[in-house]
């Protein structure tokens, strides 16, 4: 995703929600004080808001394609459409490390992208859904009210790019089935937007966090540890279980099916993850905010250590950028060298990260804290 | 001052140690005691340990995934680490480093929550489980000496149960059920998908013949969970809860529960409540059963009640510290922290002592196993 698409797309947004925690924004700091309360704006606004508008205007422009790609299939109408699902795969790999908030309710965040699909179970569902030719299937309204895993990215790959279909009814309904579920993830992606801009939904309890009878963040702080949990759980994620799960490094030690392997967007997806994670870090404020409070820890130097984070994730993410440029698919054997290298920045990041935000925030990623039982 | 060692074999209730009060004076003279936990290395791999209370492994087991709490033969001390939620692995160990674990599943359609008790004489093991297809709690029956082979399961009496215990010497298991439905599709299983129909509650089990003997819901919650609990020497059933869905500090987080009688709210003072940080990690009475702590790791706090009164009697902070149990000191707890501090609580004006700094994450619970067997 693009820096000037995200503002842009979030620009509008931004302005429904400017009048919310104003107070909080002026309120004084101490120097050197984390300032949870300006975080938490500058990742709504330049973070969360244009990565779901992005997600939005993705699917949007898939969908669109699909009309022409489905009415008439040539060569061109088959890159513009690979296109349009690069495009998607590239907004939903930009923010899917948010997983807190509207996106967890209602199952979106599943019905976007079931996945991983570890019984099977959401293969099986896509399959019976397109032996039956369920015509309930092709109607975006009727299709959010059906299974969770027959909704979003994964069926979407299996309808564009599994086996291709034999005969034309089969290859109509897979691409009409393709198109209803691409304006299905609009409309999910258009309600978390709806829910992060609306200033009577999440977005208030998000501004004035920590304010009595706030239900969802009971202490300013707990903004702050949700973008922490959010940059330091994608990063597990991107190294754990979609890299190492593939490369049998995982915890199950066998090599589990790539990620969007279907499709060929493995590598794409690895690298939209870690592109949307150095966003968060650098452009959604987590850096700055951590930055300035080098006044409060005289004996730490806290910009360099900062600095660390970000070049950590930068490794990371250059690697796949190169690994992507040679255009091949995700190949476990091949690539198991450079990919088990990328586990060690990836690493490094979270460390580095846990103890500055533990310095610096006073918040604690600690192993029980951040997610008990 | 003798000590029975037999009578140093306690299982999870609490209260089952006898004889006479042990100081901490005392206790350096005797043979270490050991705790066991699950933990995760620096290096990112689960284990689950026994080890004395000063951080020394006796002996530790590679695990597959991460685990949550351990249960104690009273027979032979076999531990038993059960995963957490959602994962479907035990393995049985024991301090006998030549003896090979064994290591165990759930059937397909259940997971472990986590927690699971032996049954006095030692020969059967039963495990809180979640049928996530069909939505309902149950609990898993393994026969120990069949290498835990599942023999059956009945119903736990509510959905989402969580830590379960013996009730003193009766054939009566109490549960505390979460009221949570969650399912391993979603949210790694750990989302709950009922967030505004949470029925929590505590059930009292037959043993015998599964059948459920009592149930009690938390009147009016709908947002907590109750969790985790212990059992004084009385049959006192102490039970501490989690703000699952919606506004912290609305109600109370401890509970006490006696057989035919509601469940009774123990109304903490504010700092108390606030410490808590809507969130019970792990309960324990100590040797005693006179004193209850509870932890929170959100709240990075261990708080200690007397029972009978409810009165707190002190409080202590720890950063992200969960693990709690009894040492041999009445009186006296072993915390235990994701920071890998090992500490221990006793009832001194800063009884607080660092009985070790580990490189260890321990994880949630910790329990007594007893004392280490030397010589």
């Amino acid at each position: 995703m693009s820096l000037a698409g995200r503002i842009a797309g979030g620009l509008a947004a931004v302005a429904l929600i400017v009048s919310l925690g104003a107070s909080s924004g002026a309120r004084a700091q101490a120097p050197g004080a984390f300032d949870h309360a300006g975080l938490a704006r500058e990742a709504l606004e330049k973070h969360i808001i244009p990565g779901y508008s992005e997600l939005v205007s993705a699917a949007e422009a898939l969908t669109k394609t699909l009309e022409s790609y489905c009415a008439r299939r040539t060569a061109e109408q088959q890159r513009s459409m690979e296109r349009a699902f690069d495009g998607l795969v590239t907004a939903w790999g930009n923010i899917e490390h948010i997983r807190f908030g509207p996106i967890t309710e209602e199952n979106r965040l599943e019905r976007i992208f079931f996945w991983p699909d570890r019984r099977g179970l959401g293969a099986r569902q896509v399959a019976q859904t397109l032996k039956a030719r369920d015509q309930d299937a092709l109607d975006p309204t009727k299709l959010a009210a059906k299974r969770v895993a027959i909704q979003g990215l994964a069926a979407l790959e299996t309808a564009l790019f599994d086996a291709p279909a034999k005969e034309p009814e089969e290859r109509a309904y897979r691409c009409a089935y393709a198109k209803a579920i691409s304006a299905n993830i609009r409309n999910l992606a258009a309600e978390v937007l709806s829910a992060w801009t609306k200033p009577d939904r999440f977005a208030r309890h998000w501004l004035t966090a920590g304010e009595e009878g706030n239900p969802h963040f009971l202490k300013a702080s707990e903004t702050t540890l949700a973008l922490a949990k959010s940059l330091d759980n994608g990063l597990e994620r991107v190294r754990d279980e979609w890299i190492a799960g593939p490369l049998g490094l995982g915890v199950q030690r066998r090599r589990l099916t790539p990620i969007l392997a279907k499709s060929g967007r493995t590598i794409r997806l690895f690298g939209a993850g870690l592109d949307g994670l150095h966003h968060l870090y650098m452009v959604g404020g987590m850096n700055k905010a951590i930055v300035d409070t080098s006044a409060a820890h005289p004996g730490v130097t806290v910009p360099l250590n900062a600095k660390l984070v970000e070049r950590e994730i930068e490794t990371a993410r250059d690697q796949v950028r190169r690994l992507a440029r040679q255009g091949k698919p995700f190949d476990p054997d091949a690539m198991m060298q450079p990919f088990v290298a990328l586990g060690y920045p990836l690493k490094n990041a979270r460390m580095q990260l846990t103890a500055l935000l533990g310095l610096t925030a006073g918040v604690s990623m600690g192993f029980n804290a951040s997610d008990g039982d | 001052m003798v000590i029975d060692r037999r009578a140093l074999l306690i299982g999870t209730a609490c209260g089952l140690i006898a004889g006479g009060g042990l100081t901490a004076h005392a206790r350096t003279e005797l043979a270490p005691a050991l705790y066991a936990a699950a933990r995760r290395g620096a290096d990112g791999r689960y284990w689950a340990a026994l080890f004395t209370e000063d951080g020394r492994d006796v002996n530790a087991v590679a695990l597959p995934g991460r685990g949550h709490d351990i249960t104690v033969s009273a027979i032979d001390r076999t531990c038993v680490v059960f995963a957490r939620r959602p994962g479907n692995f035990a393995v049985a160990f024991s301090s006998d480093r030549g003896r090979a674990p064994i290591v165990f599943t759930t059937p397909p359609g259940r997971h472990f929550y986590g927690h699971g008790v032996f049954s006095r004489d030692g020969r059967l093991l039963y495990a809180t489980e979640n049928d996530f297809d069909g939505a309902r709690g149950v609990i898993g029956i393994y026969d120990v000496s069949a290498g835990y082979r599942r023999i059956g399961e009945f119903p736990a009496g509510g959905i989402g149960p969580h830590d379960l215990a013996l009730l003193g010497d009766q054939p009566v298991l109490v549960i505390a059920n979460g009221g949570l439905i969650e399912h391993p599709d979603f949210g790694n299983g750990r989302r709950i998908l009922n967030p505004d129909a949470i029925e929590t509650t505590l059930a009292y089990v037959d043993l015998r013949t599964g059948d459920l003997l009592e149930r009690h819901e938390l009147g009016a919650a709908g947002a907590l969970s109750l969790r985790h609990l212990d059992v004084a020497h009385d049959g006192t059933v102490i039970v501490g809860a989690q703000v699952a869905h919606g506004a912290v500090g609305a109600q109370a987080l401890v509970y006490r529960h006696r057989r035919q009688a509601p469940l009774q709210a123990i109304v903490l003072p504010a700092a108390a409540e606030r410490a808590l940080s809507g969130y019970v990690s792990s309960i324990a009475c100590d040797r005693d059963g006179a004193l209850v702590a509870v932890t929170s790791s959100k709240g990075a706090s261990a708080v200690v009640l007397d029972i009978a009164s409810g009165n707190v009697v002190r409080t202590r902070t720890l950063d992200d510290v969960s693990g709690i149990a009894p040492t041999r000191v009445p009186a006296e707890f072993l915390a235990t922290a994701g920071t890998g501090q090992i500490v221990q609580l006793g009832d001194g004006s800063d009884a607080r002592t660092d009985a070790a700094s580990t490189s260890w994450s321990w994880d949630n619970h910790v329990v007594f196993v007893g004392e280490a067997i030397t010589g």
